[in-house]
């Protein structure tokens, strides 16, 4: 159905903050009701959060228990493989929370009505990365919980350290989640395979499974220069020498700064070209 | 499109912020026969029983403005009539502007008191319906739209 409908009200309306400086919590609240009713409409969509990071945590955990009962140093390697898994998928599951909850409003040729709305982008945003923490949560909590079932491996055994790798992780997923908002918003859903497979792209560099002294010493600079990076060496450094590096948690957080930074400003200079070119209302399924 | 006509209804309420959305959204469900409706996904809806949603989404906020782009595309007769005399009651009961795009022109003769013909991104001319058909000499919005897209019609300075 070509059919649109739209309202544009003239008038502010107090109660929903139009025209203050900060945005909405009321909106953001309301984008967040609108995800969580889509979450809890389809099975299916449940189960996925859980099924395949439980699929991942399981096939590791064997290697390494397999590797560990037949080789001397990666006994002493205890939990990094898991560790590594479970740290991966805060990476790539908190992309795609963010990914996928900004999918349903093109899946449904929302992002128009919702333009159309006292919304801001920037609470948009917000709502966004709620929501993949949400997402993530459901998927995450049951695996690390069946680690601790089937390997003795216990996450949250990491204390402290486990916010920072967290923190850290989270805000690159919400970075690069943001910029290939943007690049969807301007270039449609042909660009929708980004959102499926962008963050692949970092797993051999941020070296998730194998320290950064592994790759090529021309190869090295290039994964310091990404935030995960400097997590998963200071997890592998937490697991193997019992030392939690600061420093290196600190370097990833002014990386991630800049990062996120960049992912919004790209993400809004591209919804103001899809604005400009009409693309935002010719984008669905 | 999962979501419920009601949830449909609450999240662009609280998007715009409407204080008694619990009553307004049985005021709208009322107005627009959508109360059967209220707790089925919107997606499993037929497309009239969907341009009566989009119409009580796009009301909630009892908006001064209403945007309409092609409102009863793809409707049977009977559904476009209905939401077309929704629409008139609505314009003239609450004094509001509505500003709609159409190429059904006995939609537009029906609901407009200013048309815009557009032609190729630019504006061709803007009247009252009335005007527009003397100057064109026709007896319908309809003819003289055809006039306009088939460069029959008057010349361009006469237009304006």
């Amino acid at each position: 159905m070509n059919a649109r409908i739209e309202s544009a009200p003239t008038l502010p309306s107090p109660a929903c903050g139009r025209g203050q400086g900060g945005g909405s919590p009321q909106r953001i609240g309301a984008m967040m009701l609108r995800y969580w009713y889509l979450l809890r409409s389809s099975w299916p969509r449940l189960l996925d959060l859980v099924y395949w990071p439980t699929v991942q945590m399981i096939t590791w955990g064997f290697l390494q228990y397999y590797i560990a009962s037949n080789a001397g140093f990666f006994a002493k390697a205890g939990g990094t493989f898991i560790g590594a898994v479970l740290l991966w998928d805060i990476l790539f599951r908190g992309q795609l929370g963010f990914s996928i909850s900004f999918l349903e409003e093109m899946w449904s040729r929302n992002i128009g009505n919702l333009m159309m709305s006292p919304l801001r982008p920037l609470e948009f945003i917000a709502a966004l990365m709620v929501m993949s923490v949400v997402r993530l949560s459901i998927g995450a909590v049951p695996v690390t919980l069946l680690a601790i079932g089937f390997f003795g491996f216990n996450l949250y055994g990491l204390g402290l350290a486990l916010v920072a790798f967290f923190f850290n992780l989270i805000l690159t997923s919400w970075a690069i989640g943001i910029f290939v908002s943007g690049l969807i918003l301007r270039n449609g859903m042909g660009a929708e395979n980004f959102a499926w497979s962008i963050t692949f792209v970092f797993m051999p560099l941020t070296c998730v499974y194998y320290p950064v002294a592994t790759l090529p010493v021309w190869l090295q600079p290039v994964a310091w220069a990404l935030p995960p990076t400097y997590v998963f060496e200071g997890m592998r450094e937490l697991l193997l020498h019992q030392v939690f590096r600061a420093d290196l948690m600190l370097d990833a957080l002014a990386l991630n700064a800049v990062l996120f930074a960049a992912g919004l400003f790209g993400f809004l200079k591209l919804l103001d070209s899809a604005r400009r070119h009409g693309t935002l209302l010719q984008t669905g399924e | 499109m999962r979501l419920t006509v009601r949830q449909n209804m609450t999240v662009f309420g609280k998007l715009y912020g409407v204080a008694d959305l619990r009553e307004r959204i049985a005021e709208l469900a009322r107005q627009l026969d959508l109360i059967d409706l209220l707790d089925r996904p919107t997606g499993r809806l037929s497309a009239g029983q969907k341009t009566r949603v989009s119409l009580a989404k796009a009301l909630i906020n009892r908006p001064d403005v209403l945007l309409l782009d092609e409102p009863t595309a793809s409707l049977d007769p009977d559904t476009a009539d209905w939401v077309r005399s929704h629409l008139e009651h609505y314009a003239r009961d609450r004094r509001v502007t509505v500003l709609l795009a159409s190429h059904n022109m006995t939609e537009v003769e029906r609901l407009c008191e200013r048309v815009i013909i557009m032609k190729r991104g630019r504006i061709e001319d803007d009247d009252t319906p009335a005007k527009l058909l003397a100057r064109y000499g026709r007896r319908t919005l309809e003819e003289v739209f055809l006039d306009v897209a088939r460069g029959s019609g008057v010349d361009s300075e006469a237009a304006q």
